[in-house]
């Protein structure tokens, strides 16, 4: 689904990236693990199409996607989470949902009609928070909730977009240590297993790459 | 995301219903003012729609409100067209331009964005003031009034004009809500809030902010025809950063990101201003203190502090029960 070649990006004479080849296949779940300072969020970042590489190729789905900007590749199915909370404050976690789900189906820019209204877009909203359970919040503003139900939102805008591949964006304080996920909420109660099977066995992705889990935030 | 309250629709009522009736009964006086107020509340809907959803303030309207009264009269005086035909050119001709400047100045946000739009803005004022085209300082004249005397009407007669006015800011306030309903202004909504989110989710930001403009542009150009048929002359004074400022405290004193109140806001303005100029040459000062009072009282405007009064007390009975429950 995900395949990089030789990537390589140098920030004037420090090299961050040296020649990474990984390659995630579909149905797999894989993580990127290192100390402060490995290149974790460089990765990522050339990943999701933030910054270019210097050299190499990244392939999704089986198209070079390297020259491609953030939203071309979102449109393409890679969808991703961010470290930090990236929500639409001030609106609903209805709202929330909804636009990522409309934005991924490509009604983002229609003038004829309101796409929170279309069945698609509800039923997505739908699923997404029955998987994320959400479902008991969907009114509530995003700026009055507490911090583990905005990190569920966080995961659930990029699962809206029913994407191929997630790029998890995860950090501070280590939430794969000793093989637990208890310190992280939206993993919480099998978060992680349900996140990534779906729901009823389909899987909600076609892969997955958490980025970025180690000891300290980078 | 924009939603029609209640509360805001009756607003609306009482604000088309009174404003017809005002049409009918009063004096000559009473209509001119009603045509200033439907100019202005035209262009603070355009503006309203980009600044307060979108957050992409701007200090060109009053220029595309300009461009739009220069397109018009243009059209009509040279190019021989009627007066519909005219307008319609002239919203097209505002809305291309608008999103030329939407897509250029997309990539700014902020103060940047301001200052981008503000020397569009200028551009197109020294364009106009200069160029022998449009009649530089001594400004054009005879921009003529839609001619509806197939069904009866005259628009000549200042009620009937008055009417006329009320009308378009009907219809521009339609268009303004539609886009906010739709994918597009959900989408804007969406960009004031988290614009690399939503870049991430995959929507072409430029695209979305420059269609935006466009559409506000066109309102905005619409507001110009509106203004060069009222005084049927034009001068490059319509194109200048105050008229853009002007609107932005018109937007703001009546409920920046509400579309209600920005409608409020220009009747307040329009009505302040002709009241306390005739008490006093000073009326910026008042005006000014009213802003700053509204602006600290950290409400969203007159409508907005109505509005947030409206929500609260619907509000109590919750918070009565929870306590009841404790």
């Amino acid at each position: 689904m995900l395949e990089t070649r030789n990537l390589t990006k140098s920030f004037g004479p420090i090299q961050v990236t040296k020649g990474v080849s990984l390659k995630l296949e579909k149905g797999e779940r894989r993580v990127i693990l290192g100390p402060n300072g490995a290149g974790k969020t460089t990765l990522f970042n050339q990943l999701v199409g933030e910054i270019t590489p210097n050299s190499g190729t990244i392939h999704l789905d089986g198209a070079d996607v390297t020259g491609l900007r953030v939203a071309d590749r979102a449109r393409r199915g890679l969808s991703r989470s961010y470290q930090k909370n990236t929500l639409f404050d001030g609106l609903t976690i209805r709202e929330n949902l909804g636009l990522a789900a409309a934005v991924a189906l490509g009604k983002g820019q229609g003038l004829w009609s309101d796409p929170l209204q279309s069945p698609e877009v509800r039923e997505t909203v739908r699923e997404v928070a029955a998987q994320v359970d959400l479902a008991p919040y969907l009114d509530a503003r995003v700026d009055a909730v507490s911090y583990g139900i905005r990190r569920q939102l966080e995961v659930g805008i990029a699962l809206a977009t029913r994407p191929k591949v997630i790029l998890h964006r995860t950090g501070h304080g280590s939430g794969l240590r000793r093989g637990r996920h208890h310190h992280r909420p939206e993993l919480r109660r099998g978060g992680l297993r349900r996140v990534a099977r779906g729901r009823q066995g389909q899987p909600a992705s076609e892969g997955h790459l958490f980025g970025g889990v180690g000891r300290c935030s980078t | 995301m924009f939603t029609h309250s209640p509360l805001r629709l009756t607003t609306l009522a009482i604000l088309a219903a009174g404003s017809l009736a005002y049409a009918f009964v009063a004096g000559f006086y009473g209509m001119e003012i009603l045509a200033e107020i439907a100019i202005l509340a035209i262009l603070v809907i355009a503006l309203d729609l980009v600044a307060g959803f979108g957050g992409m303030v701007s200090l060109c309207h009053g220029a595309l409100l300009g461009v739009g009264a220069y397109a018009f009269t243009v059209a009509a005086n040279d190019a021989g067209l009627t007066a519909l035909p005219a307008m319609l050119l002239a919203v097209a001709l505002t809305s291309a331009l608008s999103f030329l400047i939407g897509a250029v100045c997309a990539r700014s946000t902020g103060i940047y964005f301001i200052m981008a739009t503000l020397a569009f803005g200028q551009m197109a004022y020294s364009f106009v003031f200069q160029s022998p085209l449009f009649g530089g300082d001594d400004g054009l004249s005879g921009a003529p009034r839609p001619d509806l005397s197939a069904v009866g009407i005259d628009l000549t007669d200042s009620r009937a004009f008055a009417v006329y006015a009320i009308l378009l800011v009907a219809f521009a306030y339609a268009v303004a809500a539609a886009t906010l309903r739709s994918g597009l202004g959900r989408s804007l909504v969406g960009l004031h809030h988290n614009e690399k989110r939503l870049r991430a989710l995959g929507l072409t930001v430029w695209r979305a902010k420059a269609t935006a403009f466009a559409i506000s542009g066109a309102l905005a150009g619409l507001a110009g025809c509106l203004a060069a048929q009222h005084t049927q002359f034009i001068s490059p004074g319509l194109l200048s950063w105050t008229v853009s400022g002007e609107a932005l405290v018109v937007v703001i004193l009546g409920g920046l990101g509400t579309l209600v109140g920005p409608l409020l806001g220009a009747i307040l303005f329009v009505v302040l201003k002709h009241e306390i100029s005739a008490i006093t040459p000073y009326w910026h000062a008042i005006v000014g203190v009213i802003l700053i009072a509204v602006v600290m009282s950290r409400a969203k405007g007159v409508f907005g502090f109505i509005e947030a009064r409206w929500e609260a007390r619907k509000a109590q009975p919750l918070v009565k029960e929870a306590k009841a429950d404790a």
